[in-house]
């Protein structure tokens, strides 16, 4: 006898109905029976990853779905949306009728748009690429609005520019710019620049002064570290002080040195233009002597050997005159010395404050300006004893 | 004695006329069973409710545990492959977006509609073969009884309607062994995976499943009635039914469900 188990199937069939309808209205069955609000809004850039059923969020609070995407005036995308008034107001509208609701979301809406509400899009997932459209209020200063001419703005939601989409541009234009640089101009021109380089290097004197230098460095650092086994701080800034007041005396000592030397070189020259004076003068009595002789035969001898002495005294004197260019040229010279002696010695002593830095190069740095003064001190020393030295030359 | 060739010509010969004879009888059953379904469907005052409540009995609500337990194992299993991957790319959510859609979409019904030609389309098969051997059917016949009526429509409109339901069984239990998945392993709060399971599914994937299983049920009926009549009346004849009707079965459910998710592809997009 063919006869089933009907409480075993009623019970079978009951739990799989209910687990049909409970999932059903789980996964979203009732939502047939919504009262919903379609809206849309344009977008002018890719919607890649943005599907249909995606979500819409508004300040993060899933409202609604994407319903429709679709291209529109050929080269926007249109994105039709719809969301359910009770979930963005559930409490003020729950006892309305559907069109007084659908009016509420209506004027919701286009007084959040005047707000600055903006449709965006936004990555739901790295890993997938999926995207979402974001309800949000932005800044309207920040002009990211997407420009479309819409007839009818009846649930128009203006888009907004995505941030991702603008620093793309951005960087579009950056590698564009970047592509428009002529690198092998550049590359010839420093090439170029690089063959004169060597050029200047491979100088002579060029190489001198990079032997010599290399050589001073090498002095220096043996000084600097005979000083550093040597010489204490404390030593240091009474070697410092020591020698900023032989500086000072030696400037004292340079300045009579340069007023004697002015002094000497005027005596020198009223000196020469006297003898010069005195010497014309013996000249015109000689000639007044030879004159008054009227000796016929030895006036062409006399001529002759005036002549010659008027040769040698021009001579005598154009001499003299470019001694005392050359002697006044010496003592500009040593004038401007003395001013960048002066100068020296003032980064010196301004330098002393920080001299515990920059020991070892201060050290050299004075040891050579010692140097310098000592040859200039011996010089003007020299010049004191003998001042027409600049004129003979030095003695033998 | 014949020459090879014409012996393999006379097995050529006879492989033709049998494959021509069971196409013909294939299409014959096909008419037959849309006709009294067609028939059924008109007067279901008619329909023998009695074999019907029996079979689905017999299908549904017996293979309630293995349905339960194979999509729950299914389930699980599919699940854990994937949190093993997505963990690494810290996408752990997704498993329920991958579970959810596989069972409610595919495994589900397919494992369902396996489970169903295993034991119901073996079932049809082996008791028709029989009533075969006894020549049943023949008496049937001869009293004027049309069997396809009396045996298959029952049969098929049983599975019409318990299968579905297996499969919400299943879908469920699928569901439930992926979220084991997810809390157990993945450590995701049990609310998060519902709550992300329901944003994904939609009815439509449970309504796909069902219009699948449906298809399939008609499919694993017939094919297993069909084995049984076609089968040689005698002993082994029924046990070759029984297997081929399985087989077939499968085969069959294999590449029904292929189309259907070319098509349902389609139809989403």
């Amino acid at each position: 006898m063919i006869e089933a188990n009907k409480l075993k199937l009623g019970l079978f069939v009951s739990l799989s109905t209910f687990m049909l309808i409970t999932g059903l209205l789980i996964l979203g069955l009732s939502d047939i029976f919504e009262q919903k609000y379609e809206f849309f809004t344009v977008f002018d850039e890719s919607v890649q990853g943005l599907e249909k059923g995606a979500p819409i969020k508004y300040k993060g609070v899933t409202i609604g779905q994407v319903t429709k995407i679709s291209v529109w005036k050929a080269r926007y995308v249109r994105v039709d949306m719809e969301y359910e008034p009770d979930a963005v107001f559930s409490s003020t509208i729950a006892n309305k009728t559907r069109q007084d609701k659908i009016m509420a979301v209506h004027e919701f809406l286009q007084d959040e748009v005047k707000e600055g509400l903006r449709c965006n899009i936004e990555i739901s997932s790295l890993a997938t690429g999926l995207k979402f459209i974001e309800l949000n209020h932005i800044d309207h200063s920040r002009k990211l609005e997407v420009k479309v001419d819409i007839e009818d703005k009846q649930g128009y939601v203006p888009a907004m520019k995505s941030l991702l989409s603008g620093a793309i541009t951005n960087f579009d234009k950056t590698l564009t710019n970047i592509a428009k640089v002529d690198y092998e101009g550049i590359g010839i021109e420093a090439k170029m620049a690089l063959i004169n380089l060597n050029k200047i290097l491979a100088d002579p004197n060029i190489q001198k002064v990079l032997l010599h230098s290399n050589q001073m460095i090498l002095d220096v650092s043996a000084t600097v570290k005979k000083l550093d086994g040597k010489i204490d701080e404390i030593r240091l800034v009474e070697l410092q002080k020591q020698m900023t007041s032989i500086m000072k005396q030696t400037n004292d000592s340079l300045d009579k040195t340069f007023k004697n030397i002015n002094t000497s070189l005027y005596g020198l020259t009223s000196q020469v233009n006297t003898s010069v004076g005195k010497f014309n003068s013996t000249m015109d009595l000689m000639q007044a002597e030879v004159k008054n002789a009227k000796i016929s035969e030895t006036t062409a001898v006399a001529r002759k050997a005036l002549d010659k002495t008027a040769t040698a005294v021009d001579k005598v004197e154009l001499e003299a005159t470019a001694a005392l260019k050359q002697a006044k040229v010496f003592l500009a010279d040593l004038h401007k010395m003395e001013g960048d002696i002066h100068a020296a010695i003032k980064s010196v002593e301004a330098a002393g404050g920080s001299m515990a830095g920059l020991r070892g190069d201060f050290t050299a740095t004075l040891k050579r300006f010692k140097v310098t003064l000592d040859s200039i001190k011996s010089f003007v020393d020299y010049l004191e004893k003998d001042p027409s030295s600049l004129i003979r030359g030095k003695a033998e | 004695m014949l020459s090879p060739i014409v012996q393999a010509l006379i097995r050529a010969g006879s492989s033709t006329e049998n494959f021509w004879k069971r196409s013909i009888q294939t299409f014959w059953f096909i008419g037959e069973v849309t006709s009294a379904l067609w028939h059924t469907l008109q007067n279901p005052k008619k329909a023998r409710w009695r074999e019907i409540l029996y079979y689905m009995d017999m299908c549904g609500r017996e293979a309630f545990q293995i349905v339960s337990l194979i999509c729950f194992l299914m389930g699980l299993i599919l699940g854990f492959q994937s949190a093993v991957q997505m963990q690494k790319f810290g996408a752990s959510i997704f498993v329920a977006d991958l579970v959810g859609l596989s069972i409610l979409r595919e495994l589900g019904p397919m494992m369902v509609a396996i489970i169903c030609a295993g034991r119901a389309g073996s079932a049809f098969a082996a008791e028709i073969g029989t009533m075969k051997v006894n020549e049943e059917i023949d008496a049937m016949v001869t009293m004027g009884i049309n069997p396809t009526k009396i045996l298959i429509t029952p049969k098929i409109i049983a599975l019409c309607l318990v299968m579905p339901m297996l499969t919400i069984v299943g879908d469920f239990f699928g569901v439930i062994g992926g979220m084991v998945v997810g809390v157990v392993q993945l450590d995701l709060p049990m609310q998060v995976y519902l709550d992300r399971s329901a944003l994904v599914l939609f009815p439509s994937d449970v309504i796909e499943g069902l219009i699948k299983c449906i298809v399939f049920s008609i499919l694993i009926g017939g094919v297993g009635c069909l084995r049984g009549i076609q089968s040689n009346p005698d002993a082994q004849g029924v046990g070759r039914a029984a297997t081929s009707a399985v087989l077939s079965g499968i085969f069959l459910i294999v590449l029904s469900d292929a189309l259907m998710t070319m098509i349902f592809t389609v139809w989403r997009m």
